[in-house]
């Protein structure tokens, strides 16, 4: 399923990348988003928080679909919503701990990606063998991507340790089946709306208030998503 | 009388143990000690004088208690050396080792029992099921202790877990975690000082501590003072009432041992294996083990008892340090009286078999504070309250307790010989078993409220020491075979299930400590 490698251009010279093909995500019904996307994505998506399964710590994420392994927003192949979240544009490549040097990152490729091929798409490097300047705005987006994780991730743990998330078992039913979403985390009004004069002056020098209002909002398209058909 | 003048104020609690901060701390949580207005608690302890320092094994009710003084597992886990606790695996209990026997154990596991709606238990006792033990036929748990799994995943959040657990703590680490707790947020007010005397009015109602950094007064006094019982023995000479015709350990041998290699497995459950006159706790914390052999000195003689816990922990050179403590087993005749109740070893205690220590102080701290009277004139119903039902708490440990030797099948020396005369063993206890020959155990068997130990308790003793039950004379009303044994293969299934998402016990510690559990 995945074979991410170091990119080295004795290896992978003359790979093209097909961007547009999503295939990697039609599996994926929940996905990793930043707190930077959450006003973009909560014009579309709904926005919810999860834990994650090895450490426990809360991950912001938007929901393509509401049955496990189904997005909705991936039909042929292609993206059919407006949006498309930042971590799915990275793909081949990820940022991976250099095996010589653990301490540090490089670029690795997923050679079992669906999105490379040999003939349709942009070159990863030139005739000459350096960067394509296509490789090098991917290259920056990965590293500018990791760089807003950490931050966001930090913002996201601010945001429990406030107790401004509160766990929310969510009931839906569209075409008379019934779906019980749990697991879910979302913002708690109720505390939101009872914070001391401090407390909200801290979560507003944070910058939060944009990303708590967002997913507040956000949570709307739940029913649209759930009724969503790509054709 | 002039009513409000004798209304409670002020309350002093000598020792500052594991007890006396789980005494202040229930006190002053349940009165509201940070609001000015409410009684205030403050705890007096000596500088000098060291705690008990042992004490490791609790029960689930312990993360109530927890819960509810508002601390959080995340901090306990990380101050106190913190290792999940899910069961007591009995080694050598039912029958002495031998070369034969490879599988001589069983677990007293935490998990409530598969009982209710439909008790696979009869079935297990009627037929044979292929060797299954008790434990493995009625909960998940027990399989989850033998493959050194932990309870809990990373995704549930503080307190809860997919089995029912409790902890193996550092006792020492503990009551100061517990310290800072009720100071910083419980309002409790912390004083040191070497308690001297203790000033008594004509009534016998203490009226102050007379201590070294001066006098103390106040209109209630908590006895945490351990074995001294400064309060409720020397002061108010209430009597200690032993139970060593019945519970014949009155020493324990105890010994810190590290681990061989930084990152051994550590067991999710406290090992008790049965010795020719007593018993070897081994409980594992992250850093280090603590383990003990609790004996008899009628039965066997120090120096012989050192070198059976040598033995155990592989030590023949003799580089692991002992401390030698006297077990005084049995309680006071009365735990509360006038204006003094004790908590802690001061109350009673109990060979430490079945982790009641922590077990019965943090319950009757409970109880103390939720039967707190606000004037004097309630002293005397409160305390009747009290005393009743912390001594049928007592009782009901000490026959728990006895239960383990008295249906132990060893003959390999007179101290497990004589556990099993009638003559050790408790009216009640003998009437249980008595009736247990011929039936189960019912819920109508265990109807008090602070019964301590219940059906599912015994049930786990009983069946995993292949108690002879025998239900012939009742077998027509355990016709459903079929229903038993889809049962059994279901909790056979939620086990595998189960076990997909477990970690490893240390494994999930460590990860604790770096990431912590959230709080919902």
């Amino acid at each position: 399923m995945t074979a991410i490698i170091p990119l080295q251009k004795e290896l992978h010279g003359y790979i093209k990348i097909n961007d547009r093909n999503m295939d990697h995500v039609q599996d994926q019904h929940i996905i990793p988003i930043l707190l930077h996307e959450f006003i973009r994505v909560s014009s579309e998506y709904p926005i919810v928080f999860v834990k994650n399964s090895d450490t426990g710590q809360f991950q912001s994420v938007c929901m393509l679909g509401v049955k496990s392994s189904e997005n909705k927003f991936v039909h042929n192949q292609l993206w059919v919503g407006g949006y498309v979240p930042l971590s799915v544009r990275h793909a081949p490549f990820y940022l991976m701990p250099d095996p010589r040097n653990p301490e540090q990152l490089l670029i690795g490729i997923n050679e079992a990606s669906p999105r490379i091929n040999l003939e349709n798409g942009v070159s990863i490097f030139t005739e000459v063998g350096e960067e394509s300047e296509y490789f090098t705005a991917r290259k920056n987006a990965l590293i500018d991507h990791y760089e807003k994780e950490q931050v966001s991730q930090e913002l996201t743990q601010f945001l429990a340790a406030m107790n401004l998330l509160i766990r929310q078992e969510i009931n839906l039913s569209y075409n008379s089946e019934n779906f019980n979403i749990n697991g879910v985390y979302l913002i708690d009004e109720e505390r939101l709306n009872s914070l001391s004069d401090d407390e909200f002056l801290t979560v507003r020098r944070k910058g939060l208030l944009p990303a708590i209002y967002a997913q507040m909002i956000s949570i709307q398209h739940l029913e649209r998503v759930a009724n969503f058909r790509a054709f | 009388m002039n009513i409000k003048s004798s209304a409670i104020r002020e309350i002093i609690v000598v020792g500052g143990g594991t007890a006396g901060w789980l005494a202040a701390s229930h006190l002053a949580k349940k009165l509201g000690s940070k609001n000015s207005n409410a009684i205030q608690v403050t705890l007096i302890e000596s500088p000098d004088i060291p705690t008990i320092g042992v004490g490791e094994g609790t029960v689930p009710a312990i993360r109530n208690s927890l819960r509810y003084l508002g601390v959080s597992e995340t901090d306990f886990i990380r101050a106190c050396d913190v290792t999940f606790k899910q069961s007591i695996k009995f080694v050598d209990w039912e029958k002495a080792p031998s070369h034969t026997n490879n599988k001589n154990y069983y677990h007293h596991l935490f998990d409530y029992p598969c009982i209710q709606p439909f008790d696979v238990s009869p079935y297990w006792l009627l037929h044979d099921c292929d060797g299954l033990s008790y434990a493995d036929a009625v909960a998940i748990q027990g399989r989850i202790c033998d493959l050194g799994l932990a309870p809990k995943k990373m995704t549930q959040c503080e307190y809860e877990g997919s089995t029912q657990y409790a902890y193996h703590l550092d006792a020492v680490k503990f009551a100061a975690l517990l310290t800072q707790h009720a100071v910083n947020n419980l309002g409790v007010k912390h004083q040191l000082a070497n308690v001297q005397k203790a000033r008594v009015d004509d009534a016998g109602n203490i009226t102050s501590l007379m201590t070294d950094k001066g006098e103390f007064s106040a209109d209630f006094f908590v006895d945490c003072s351990g074995f001294s019982a400064l309060l409720i023995g020397d002061t108010l000479s209430i009597p200690f009432i032993q139970k060593h015709s019945e519970l014949f350990a009155d020493y324990a041998l105890a010994a810190q041992v590290p681990y061989a290699q930084e990152g051994t497995p550590i067991p999710s459950y406290t090992i008790s294996t049965a010795k020719e006159a007593g018993w070897i706790w081994d409980i594992g914390l992250t850093s280090r083990r603590g383990t003990g052999y609790v004996y008899s000195s009628h039965y066997t003689n120090h120096e012989r008892a050192e070198q059976v816990l040598r033995e155990y922990l592989g030590d023949a050179q003799g580089n692991i340090s002992c401390r030698k403590i006297s077990m005084r087993v049995g309680y006071r005749e009365k735990f509360w009286v006038n204006n003094c109740a004790a908590i802690g070893l001061s109350q009673g205690f109990v060979e430490p078999l079945e982790a009641t220590g922590l077990l019965v102080y943090d319950a009757t701290a409970r109880m103390l504070a939720d039967l707190f009277p606000a004037s004097e004139a309630e002293f005397a119903w409160a305390a009747k309250q009290f005393n009743e039902h912390t001594r049928n708490a007592w009782d009901k440990v000490i026959d728990f307790v006895k239960l383990h030797y008295f249906i132990s099948q060893r003959e390999d020396t007179d101290f497990w010989r004589d556990n099993r005369k009638t003559e050790t063993a408790s009216d009640r206890l003998l009437a249980n078993l008595e009736a247990w020959r011929y039936q189960l155990p019912n819920d109508y068997d265990f109807s008090s409220r602070m019964e301590i130990f219940n059906l599912e308790n015994y049930l786990y003793v009983l069946y995993g020491m292949n108690y002879p039950t025998d239900l012939s004379s009742r077998q027509s009303r355990y016709a459903d075979t079929k229903r038993a044994q889809e049962l059994m293969r279901i909790v056979e299934r939620k086990a595998q299930s189960c076990i997909q998402d477990l970690l490893p016990h240390r494994e999930l510690i460590d990860r604790i400590k770096r990431f912590g559990l959230q709080r919902i």
